[in-house]
C-alpha cells in the first residue's frame, strides 16, 4: 500500500467533512434533544434539501398523495386553498388562456386542482446505488452492503455505550479506529464474511489512510470520492449521526469517535468485501467494476419520461369529457406544464399548512381583551405549545396576566443540585454554558440534609449491591431466584393498579427527599465563599463518617482540626488540607454571576417578554418538565430550551436573582422600577399531569403566603382542566394524571405532537383565545425593545429551538422508518445513547412512530411552523438581513414568516423571495376552523 | 374440581377465539379481556391447588381399560405451581399490553396469540397422557411463533422466526420421536404414574444401529434434545437473542412462561430422563456450558434486551444443570423465580434511561465504601453470607439438603450474597454493621424459601436413577473461579481476543448470502452487466 502524504490525508478530511453535511448530529437518549436531521442541508431551499437527501437517505419529504386527497375529502383542504396554493406557486396562473372543450372554459387554476384531485400519482424514481457495496450488489448480485452494515453497526455499539455492557471494548481511549483496529483481526465474524484474516491485520495505524487506501482497492476516483462517501455514511445515519455528535462534543462524549473513524472502519470492510464479491464475478475485480459504474454514471437518469398528453387526458376525464379533441388537449398539456406532477406534493403541503394558518390568522385579527389593572399574579411559563394550555386555563380562573419566555430564562448555565457530581447543562444544546451553579443547604436544616443525602446514598449503595451481583459470572442465578419473588408481584401491582403504586412511591420518595436549599446565585464574597466550602466540608464529613445526625458545632470542629493537621483519616479521604480547602475556596469564586451580570441579565430577560411596568404581588417564574415512568424516550417531553432536562433550576435562580434588593436597584437605573411587594415566585410545570410545583416556600416572605396559596389553588384548578382537556386527545381510557405514573403507557402525553405556529407578541394577543396547545407563544412587546436586540434573541435562539422541534416532528411523521424512531414497543435501549429497532442493526433517529401516531393514524399534523411576530416590519427585515439563519428559515422556506405592527393592522407574509404580500384567507369560512373564543 | 381445572386450561384460549373472531371494536378491550380470562383461570388454580394440598392430585382423565389414562388432564403440586406462573404472566403481560399497545390494531393478534399460546402451556404442564404433552408442547411452539410474528414486516422479526423455527424443528422433532419409541414399546404414558411407567420403558430393547439399546435410555436422550431446543441451550441457542424484534411483552412472555418448558419436560418425566447416564451427562455438559456462555455474552452486550436475552440462556443453562444434577425442586423453583424476575425486566428495560441519570444525580458529598483494604472486605463479603447459609442448612432448613445436587446451588446461592456484599461495601456510605446483620435474614429466607419449595414439591417429584454427579459441578466452579482471576488483570493481550469472540458470538447478524461469498452464484445476475465479455467464463 503507498505512503499518504498529509496533503492526502488533510483532503480526506475534508470531503469526509463535506459528505457528513447531510446528516445532523443526534443527541443521546439521556438528554434527546429535537434536531432538524437535514440541518446539514440549511442552507438550501426545503424542497431542494428534501431531494438531496431523499436520493440518499430514500425519503418522501412529504405526507402521500392519497392522505392529502383524503384530507381534501374530509374538508381539512379545501377547493379555495388549493387554489390559493397553486397561485403562490404558479404566481403567473391567472394570465393562462382557460381552455375550452365540451361546452365549458376550464381555467388554468381548474386544471391544476383536477390534475392534484385525480391526476395520477407520479412514478418514485427509484434510489441509485449508493456507494460501492450497493452497486457492486446491484450488479453482481452479492449481500455485501447488508453485511457491512452488520460489522459497523455491532462496533458502533460496542465503543459507544459506557452503560450496559459490564464487559467493554478494550482499548477505548485511542479512539474508535484505533480500538477495532486492535481488536478486529481476532474477530470470528472475518471467517464468516470469508474475508482471510490477513486483510485486517496489517490496517494502517491512522483512519484517513484506511479510507484513503480503501477508496484506491475499490477505485473510486478523486472526484466522485466526496459522492461516494457520502453514499457510505447514509447506509448507517443513525450511527453516523451520533457519532457527529461525539465528534462535535468531545467534552461529553467519553470516548473519542468521529466521521473518519467510522468511514475508515466502514470502508476497510467494503473494500474487501467488495474486491471479493467482484473478483469472484468478473475478469478483472473492482477495476472492472468500476468501470461499469463509471458507465452507468454517465448514462444518467434520463429524460423524465413523463407523457404530458396522458396528464392532460386524465384531467379532461376527471372533469367529465371523455374526447376533448387535440387542442384542447394541447391548451390542457401547455397548463400542467407549470407544475411538473413531482412538484403536486409540495403544492398540497402548501394549502394543508395555510388551511390551519388562515383559520389561527383569522382568530387573531381581533382587537386585545381588556386585561387586569393590577393583575393578582404574573405567571410566565415556557414557549412550550403545551404552556398555552395551562396559561389559558390560569387566566379563565382569576385576574392572572401570563406571559411566556423560553424556559431556560436566558441562563446560560451548568447545573450541580446540592453534593452532587454531576453538571446539568441547563441551557439550549447550541450555547456553551460559561456559569456554574449549584446549592447550599438553608442554614439550620444542615442536619436534615445529611439525612436525605444518606438516604440517597444507602439506597444508591442497593442498587450497586444488586448490580454487583447482576453482572457478574457465577452470582446472576440464586440473584434471580431471590429477586423473582420481589419483582413478580411488584410487577402485578404496578400493571394493575399504576395511580395507587405511583402514589406509594412518591410518598416513600417524599420521605427521603433533598432538604431546603438555595440556589448559589451570587459570585460569593470571600467570606462568603469560606462559609460555602465549609459548609460543603461539614457535609462530607457526615458522609465519611456515616453521621447524617452530627450536629454543626461538632461538626465544625473535625474540620478545623483536621485543617489543622489532625484527624488523619479525614484529611486523607476528603482532602481536607490547607492546599485542597484553598484550592475549593478558589472554585467556588467562580460560581455564580456578579452583581453587573445579574442587573444585566434581568433588564434583558424583562424586556424581553416584555414585562417592564405594571408588577403585580407575585410574579411567578415556571420551568417545565415531564415525569413519566419506564419510557426511554422521557427527555423528549422535557425542556428542550433546557437541553432535554428539567427546567426548574432556571426558574429558581431567575427568581433568586429578581428577588434581591441589589438587582432591583440596579434594574431601576434601567428605567424597571419593580415595586417592594412584587415578589418572584420559582414554580415547575409537569407536562405529564398539568400539575405546578411552586419551590422554596422557605424564601416567600410572609405577607405573600396567602396570595402564593391562592395562586397553587387556582394553578391546580387550572392544571386540572387542561388535563381533562387533554383526556379527550389520548387514545385509551386512562386519565392523564394516571398515565404518568404507569409503566405500560407507551404515549404519557403527547408532547408537541400537533404543534404547528410560533406566536411572538405580547400577551393579550392570545389572551381568551383556545390556540388547542398548538402554538409556542412567546411574550413581546416591541415598545420595550427599540434596537430589536431581544427580537434577534428570539427569532434566533428559542426560534432555532423551535425549527428544531418542528423539522423533528415533521421528519418523523412524514418519513417515519428513516427519520423517525419506528415502533416503540420494539425499541431496545443501547448504552445510553439511543434505541435499535430489535436486536441490532441502526442506532434510530427522531421521534417514536408512538409520539405522532395512534395506530396507523397520523395525530400529528406534519406542518411547517409559522412565525407570527407583531413587531414594526423593516426591524424584522433587519434582522433577517444581518443573520444567515433567519435568511436560510425564511427565504428557503423551512418556515414560514407573517409580520403584523400591532392589533388592528394587516397581517403581512413574507414570501421566500423575500417580498411581503398582505395576507387573505383562502376564504372565508375557514375561519370557523376550530377556534373559539372562551367567554 | 376437574372442572376447574378444564375451565382453568380453556379459559384462556376461549378469550383469544374471541379476540380472532370478534369484530375490530375490540380495541383496547382486546387485552384487559384475555388479562381477565387469565385471571379467572388463575383463580381456578388457586382453588385448584387448595385441594391438591388437601387431598392429592386433581384428575379430569377418560381412562382405558385399566384405569390407565387414555387422554385428559391432571393437576399434582407441580402443574400447579407452573399454572399459577403461566397464568399470573399471561394476565400481567395482556395487561400491559392493553395500555402499551393502546389504538394498536396489531393488539387484538397480539392478545389472541398470547391467549392460545398460555392454553397451549397450561395443557402442556397438566397433559396426563405423553401423547396429551407432545401436542400441547408442539402448540405452545406454534404459538411462540406466531408472537415472534407480529411484526413479520421487519427482516429482523422474520430472522427470529426463522430462526426459533429451525431450533424448535430439531427440538421437537426429538420429542415426537421419543414419543413414538414410548409408543412402539410400551404405549402410551400415563403421566400421573411416571414412575413406573419408567421402569416399563427400561424393561424394552429397542434397536438403534443395529446395538439393541433400552428404549428408556433413548426416550431420555431425545427429551434432552427436546429440552435443550425449547430452552435455548447450546447448540441450539442462536434462536433466542434475534427474537426481539417482537413488541416487549412478547418478549416477557417468552422468557417467563415459553423458554422454561424444556426445564418442565425434564422434571415431569424425571425418572424417565434419569434412566440413562449419557442422557443426565449429556443435559449437564450442555446446561453448564450454557450457563457460562450466555452469561458470559451478556457481560458483553452493549443493549439492554440483548443482555437480558442473553442472561435468560444462561439461567436456563442453570436450571437444566439442576435437571441433570436430578434436583428436581430447585430447577423448579429456579424456573418460577427467574420467570418473573426476567418479565419483570423485560416490561421494565425503557427505564433505564431515567434508572441511569437518577443514579448520575445521587449526591457524593465524600468517598463511598468502607475503605477497608481490599482483603478484609474480601473475607468479610465471604465468611458473612456462608456463615448465615450454613446456620439456615443446619437448622430449619435441612430439608434442602436431602439431594445432593441442591448442594451445589446453595453454593451458587453463596456466590450471590458474597458478590452482592463486596459491591455494598465498597458503595455504602456507612451502617456496615446493619447492613451486614440485614444480609442475614436475607440468606435465611432464601434457604428457607428454597426448603419450603423443596417440601412442598417433594410429593410431585420423580427420582433420577443416574444423575450427575454433583462432583461434576466441580468443573464449572473451578472455571468461573478462574474467569474471576481474570477479571483482576483485564490487560493481557488475549484478553482483547475473548472480548471480540464474545462481542461477535453475542451479535445477531443474518445469514451470510451465499451468493456474496461464492462467485459461482453471482452468475445468474450477470445479466444485468453491461459487458458479458468481463464475466469470468
Amino acid at each position: 500500500m503507498t505512503r499518504h502524504s498529509d496533503q492526502d490525508r488533510a483532503r480526506v478530511r475534508a470531503q469526509v467533512g463535506s459528505a457528513g453535511a447531510i446528516l445532523y448530529s443526534t443527541w443521546p437518549i439521556r438528554t434527546f434533544v429535537a434536531v432538524n436531521p437535514l440541518g446539514g442541508l440549511e442552507h438550501r431551499p426545503f424542497e431542494e434539501a428534501v431531494e438531496l437527501a431523499g436520493s440518499l437517505l430514500g425519503l418522501r419529504g412529504h405526507q402521500p398523495l392519497a392522505s392529502f386527497r383524503a384530507y381534501h375529502a374530509d374538508g381539512r383542504v379545501t377547493d379555495a386553498d388549493l387554489d390559493a396554493a397553486l397561485r403562490r406557486r404558479v404566481p403567473e396562473l391567472d394570465t393562462l388562456a382557460p381552455v375550452e372543450f365540451g361546452g365549458r372554459v376550464v381555467s388554468a387554476v381548474e386544471t391544476l386542482r383536477t390534475d392534484l384531485l385525480h391526476g395520477e400519482q407520479p412514478p418514485v424514481r427509484p434510489r441509485p446505488p449508493r456507494g460501492a457495496a450497493e452497486w457492486c450488489d446491484a450488479l453482481v448480485g452479492s449481500d455485501v452492503a447488508r453485511l457491512v452494515d452488520e460489522q459497523v453497526a455491532k462496533w458502533c455499539a460496542a465503543f459507544c455505550d459506557t452503560r450496559q455492557a459490564r464487559w467493554s471494548m478494550p482499548g477505548r481511549d485511542q479512539g474508535f479506529y484505533r480500538a477495532w483496529r486492535a481488536l478486529v483481526a481476532a474477530d470470528p465474524a472475518l471467517r464468516r464474511l470469508r474475508v482471510a484474516h490477513g486483510r485486517f491485520a496489517g490496517l494502517p495505524e491512522r483512519a484517513e489512510d484506511a479510507i484513503l487506501g480503501a477508496l484506491e482497492t475499490l477505485r473510486v476516483p478523486e472526484r466522485e470520492r466526496r459522492g461516494e462517501l457520502r453514499g457510505q455514511l447514509a447506509r448507517t445515519p443513525g450511527w453516523a449521526s451520533h457519532i457527529k455528535w461525539r465528534a462535535e462534543h468531545p467534552n461529553q462524549a467519553p470516548h473519542p469517535a468521529d466521521l473518519v473513524d467510522l468511514l475508515a472502519i466502514r470502508l476497510t470492510y467494503e473494500a474487501a468485501l467488495v474486491d471479493a464479491a467482484s473478483s469472484a464475478a468478473l475478469t478483472d475485480g473492482t477495476a472492472g467494476l468500476r468501470a461499469i459504474i463509471e458507465r452507468r454514471l454517465a448514462a444518467g437518469d434520463g429524460p423524465d419520461p413523463g407523457d404530458r398528453t396522458a396528464r392532460a387526458v386524465a384531467v379532461a376525464h376527471a372533469l367529465g369529457e371523455a374526447d376533448p379533441g387535440q387542442e384542447a388537449l394541447d391548451g390542457l398539456a401547455e397548463v400542467l406544464e407549470r407544475l411538473p406532477a413531482r412538484d403536486g406534493g409540495w403544492v398540497w403541503l402548501d394549502a394543508y399548512e395555510w388551511h390551519y394558518r388562515d383559520g389561527l390568522l383569522a382568530a387573531l385579527d381581533r382587537p386585545p381583551p381588556a386585561r387586569p389593572r393590577r393583575p393578582a399574579a404574573q405567571a410566565v411559563f415556557c414557549i412550550d405549545a403545551r404552556s398555552e394550555g395551562l396559561r389559558r386555563h390560569l387566566e379563565a380562573c382569576g385576574p392572572y396576566e401570563t406571559l411566556g419566555f423560553a424556559g431556560f430564562y436566558q441562563l446560560v448555565i451548568r447545573y450541580r443540585a446540592l453534593a452532587s457530581t454531576h453538571d446539568a447543562r441547563l441551557c439550549p444544546v447550541p450555547l456553551t454554558p460559561t456559569k456554574m451553579i449549584t446549592e447550599r443547604t438553608v442554614p439550620g436544616t444542615e442536619v436534615e440534609a445529611a439525612r436525605g443525602i444518606a438516604a440517597e446514598r444507602h439506597a444508591d449503595a442497593l442498587v450497586t449491591a444488586f448490580h454487583g451481583a447482576k453482572d457478574e459470572l457465577a452470582s446472576p442465578f440464586a440473584l434471580a431466584e431471590a429477586a423473582g419473588w420481589v419483582a413478580g408481584p411488584l410487577a402485578a401491582a404496578k400493571t394493575a393498579a399504576p395511580a395507587r403504586y405511583a402514589r406509594l412511591r412518591s410518598r416513600l420518595a417524599q420521605r427521603t427527599a433533598r432538604s431546603v436549599t438555595d440556589p448559589t446565585v451570587d459570585t460569593p464574597e470571600p467570606q462568603e465563599a469560606e462559609a460555602l466550602v465549609a459548609q460543603a466540608e461539614r457535609q462530607s464529613i457526615r458522609a465519611l463518617l456515616g453521621r447524617a445526625h452530627l450536629p454543626e458545632d461538632a461538626c465544625e470542629a473535625l474540620r478545623r482540626r483536621a485543617l489543622a493537621g489532625g484527624e488523619q483519616r479525614l484529611r486523607s479521604a476528603l482532602d481536607l488540607t490547607v492546599e485542597g480547602h484553598a484550592a475549593r475556596v478558589a472554585r467556588a469564586w467562580r460560581l455564580g454571576y456578579d452583581l453587573d451580570e445579574q442587573v444585566f441579565w434581568a433588564q434583558f430577560a424583562l424586556r424581553s417578554f416584555g414585562l417592564v411596568e405594571n408588577f403585580a404581588r407575585i410574579v411567578l417564574l415556571a420551568g417545565h418538565g415531564s415525569r413519566t415512568e419506564n419510557n426511554a424516550y422521557e427527555a423528549a417531553l422535557d425542556c428542550g430550551a433546557c437541553g432535554g432536562q428539567h427546567g426548574g433550576p432556571n426558574a429558581r435562580i431567575s427568581c433568586a436573582m429578581l428577588n434581591r434588593p441589589a438587582v432591583r436597584a440596579g434594574l431601576a437605573q434601567h428605567g424597571i422600577s419593580i415595586p417592594d411587594d412584587t415578589v418572584f415566585v420559582a414554580a415547575e410545570h409537569d407536562t405529564a399531569t398539568d400539575q405546578v410545583t411552586i419551590f422554596d416556600h422557605h424564601a416567600i416572605p410572609a405577607t405573600h403566603r396567602a396570595d402564593v396559596q391562592r395562586l397553587q389553588a387556582d394553578l391546580d384548578a387550572a392544571g386540572e382542566g387542561l388535563a381533562g382537556e387533554r383526556h379527550a386527545r389520548l387514545p385509551g381510557c386512562d386519565h392523564p394524571r394516571r398515565r404518568s405514573g404507569d409503566w405500560a403507557q407507551v404515549r404519557p402525553e403527547w408532547g408537541l405532537a400537533r404543534h404547528a405556529a410560533f406566536i411572538v407578541g405580547p400577551g393579550a394577543m392570545v389572551s381568551g383565545l383556545n390556540l388547542e396547545t398548538r402554538t409556542f407563544l412567546h411574550s413581546y412587546d416591541h415598545r420595550a425593545d427599540p434596537d430589536a436586540t431581544a427580537l434577534e434573541t428570539i427569532l434566533t435562539a428559542p426560534g432555532l429551538v423551535i425549527q428544531w422541534i418542528n423539522a423533528q416532528y415533521y421528519f418523523s411523521s412524514v418519513d417515519p422508518v428513516v427519520l423517525g424512531a419506528g415502533d416503540k414497543t420494539l425499541h431496545n435501549v443501547v448504552g445510553d445513547i439511543g434505541v435499535l429497532q430489535g436486536h441490532a442493526g441502526d442506532l434510530q433517529l427522531g421521534l417514536p412512530w408512538q409520539s405522532v401516531a395512534v395506530g396507523d393514524r397520523l395525530y400529528h399534523e406534519p406542518m411547517r411552523v409559522l412565525y407570527i411576530v407583531q413587531a414594526p416590519r423593516d426591524r424584522v427585515e433587519m434582522l433577517i438581513d444581518r443573520n444567515d439563519l433567519l435568511k436560510h428559515y425564511f427565504n428557503g422556506a423551512w418556515v414560514a414568516l407573517v409580520v403584523r405592527e400591532g392589533p388592528g393592522e394587516p397581517f403581512q407574509r413574507r414570501t421566500s423571495t423575500g417580498d411581503w404580500v398582505p395576507w387573505t384567507p383562502a376564504q372565508t369560512t375557514n375561519t370557523t376552523t376550530s377556534l373559539e373564543t372562551i367567554a | 374440581m376437574s372442572a376447574a381445572l378444564l375451565a382453568a386450561v380453556a379459559l384462556p384460549a376461549l378469550a383469544a377465539l374471541a379476540c380472532a373472531l370478534a369484530p375490530g371494536r375490540l380495541g383496547d378491550g382486546a387485552g384487559r379481556l384475555g388479562a381477565a380470562a387469565a385471571l379467572l383461570a388463575l383463580g381456578l388454580t388457586v382453588v385448584l391447588g387448595v385441594k391438591v394440598v388437601a387431598s392429592g392430585p386433581v384428575s379430569a382423565v377418560v381412562a382405558g381399560g385399566d384405569g390407565h389414562a387414555a387422554v385428559g388432564l391432571f393437576a399434582d403440586r407441580l402443574s400447579v405451581v407452573l399454572l399459577v406462573l403461566v397464568l399470573g404472566v399471561s394476565a400481567v403481560v395482556q395487561l400491559f399490553a392493553s395500555r402499551y399497545l393502546s389504538g394498536d390494531r396489531r393488539q387484538r393478534r397480539l392478545v389472541a396469540a398470547a391467549g392460545l399460546t398460555t392454553a397451549a402451556v397450561a395443557a402442556l404442564v397438566t397433559a396426563a397422557t405423553l401423547s396429551g404433552l407432545v401436542i400441547a408442547w408442539l402448540a405452545s411452539g406454534v404459538g411462540l411463533l406466531a408472537l415472534l410474528a407480529q411484526r413479520a414486516d421487519l427482516p429482523a422479526a422474520r430472522l427470529g422466526v426463522r430462526r426459533a423455527a429451525a431450533a424448535f424443528a430439531v427440538g421437537d422433532g426429538a420429542l415426537v420421536l421419543g414419543a413414538i419409541v414410548a409408543w412402539t414399546t410400551v404405549g402410551d404414558l400415563d403421566l400421573r404414574r411416571v414412575t413406573a411407567e419408567s421402569s416399563h420403558l427400561a424393561a424394552e430393547h429397542v434397536a438403534v444401529l443395529g446395538a439393541s439399546v433400552s428404549a428408556g435410555a433413548v426416550v431420555a436422550c431425545l427429551l434432552v434434545v427436546a429440552a435443550l431446543g425449547r430452552s435455548a441451550q447450546l447448540p441450539l441457542q442462536r434462536w433466542l437473542p434475534a427474537t426481539l424484534a417482537a413488541p416487549t411483552p412478547v418478549s416477557a412472555f417468552l422468557h417467563a412462561g415459553l423458554v422454561n418448558a424444556g426445564g418442565f419436560l425434564l422434571v415431569r418425566l424425571g425418572p424417565i430422563f434419569g434412566l440413562s447416564g449419557l442422557a443426565t451427562h449429556l443435559a449437564f455438559v450442555a446446561g453448564a456450558l450454557t450457563a457460562l456462555y450466555g452469561t458470559g455474552l451478556m457481560l458483553a452486550k452493549p443493549d439492554v434486551k440483548g443482555g437480558l436475552a442473553h442472561s435468560t440462556m444462561g439461567q436456563m443453562g442453570f436450571m437444566v444443570m439442576a435437571c441433570a444434577l436430578g434436583a428436581f425442586a430447585a430447577a423448579i423453583f429456579h424456573l418460577v423465580a427467574h420467570g418473573m424476575y426476567k418479565a419483570t425486566l423485560f416490561l421494565g428495560a425503557d427505564a433505564v434511561v431515567h434508572n441511569d441519570k437518577r443514579r448520575a444525580n445521587v449526591p457524593r458529598p465524600g468517598p463511598s465504601g468502607t475503605g477497608w483494604p481490599a482483603a478484609s472486605r474480601l473475607l468479610v463479603a465471604a465468611l458473612v453470607p456462608a456463615a448465615a447459609l450454613a446456620l439456615a442448612l443446619a437448622t430449619f432448613a435441612s430439608t434442602a439438603l436431602e439431594h445432593s445436587g441442591a448442594l451445589v446451588l446453595i453454593a451458587f446461592a453463596w456466590a450471590t450474597a458474597a458478590h452482592a456484599a463486596w459491591a455494598w461495601l465498597g458503595a455504602t456510605p456507612g451502617r456496615v454493621v446493619t447492613g451486614l446483620a440485614a444480609l442475614v435474614p436475607v440468606c435465611m429466607a432464601y434457604a428457607a424459601l428454597v426448603a419450603g419449595a423443596n417440601a412442598f414439591l417433594a410429593p410431585a417429584l420423580g427420582e433420577a436413577r443416574h444423575a450427575a454427579s454433583p462432583w461434576l459441578a466441580l468443573a464449572p466452579v473451578a472455571v468461573l473461579v478462574a474467569a474471576l482471576t481474570v477479571r483482576m488483570r483485564p490487560a493481557a493481550g488475549w484478553a482483547g481476543e475473548l472480548y471480540v469472540r464474545a462481542l461477535d458470538a453475542g451479535h445477531v447478524a443474518g445469514r451470510a448470502a451465499r451468493r456474496a461469498a461464492r462467485g459461482a452464484g453471482a452468475r445468474p445476475h450477470a445479466a444485468a452487466l453491461d459487458e458479458p465479455s468481463s464475466v469470468t467464463a
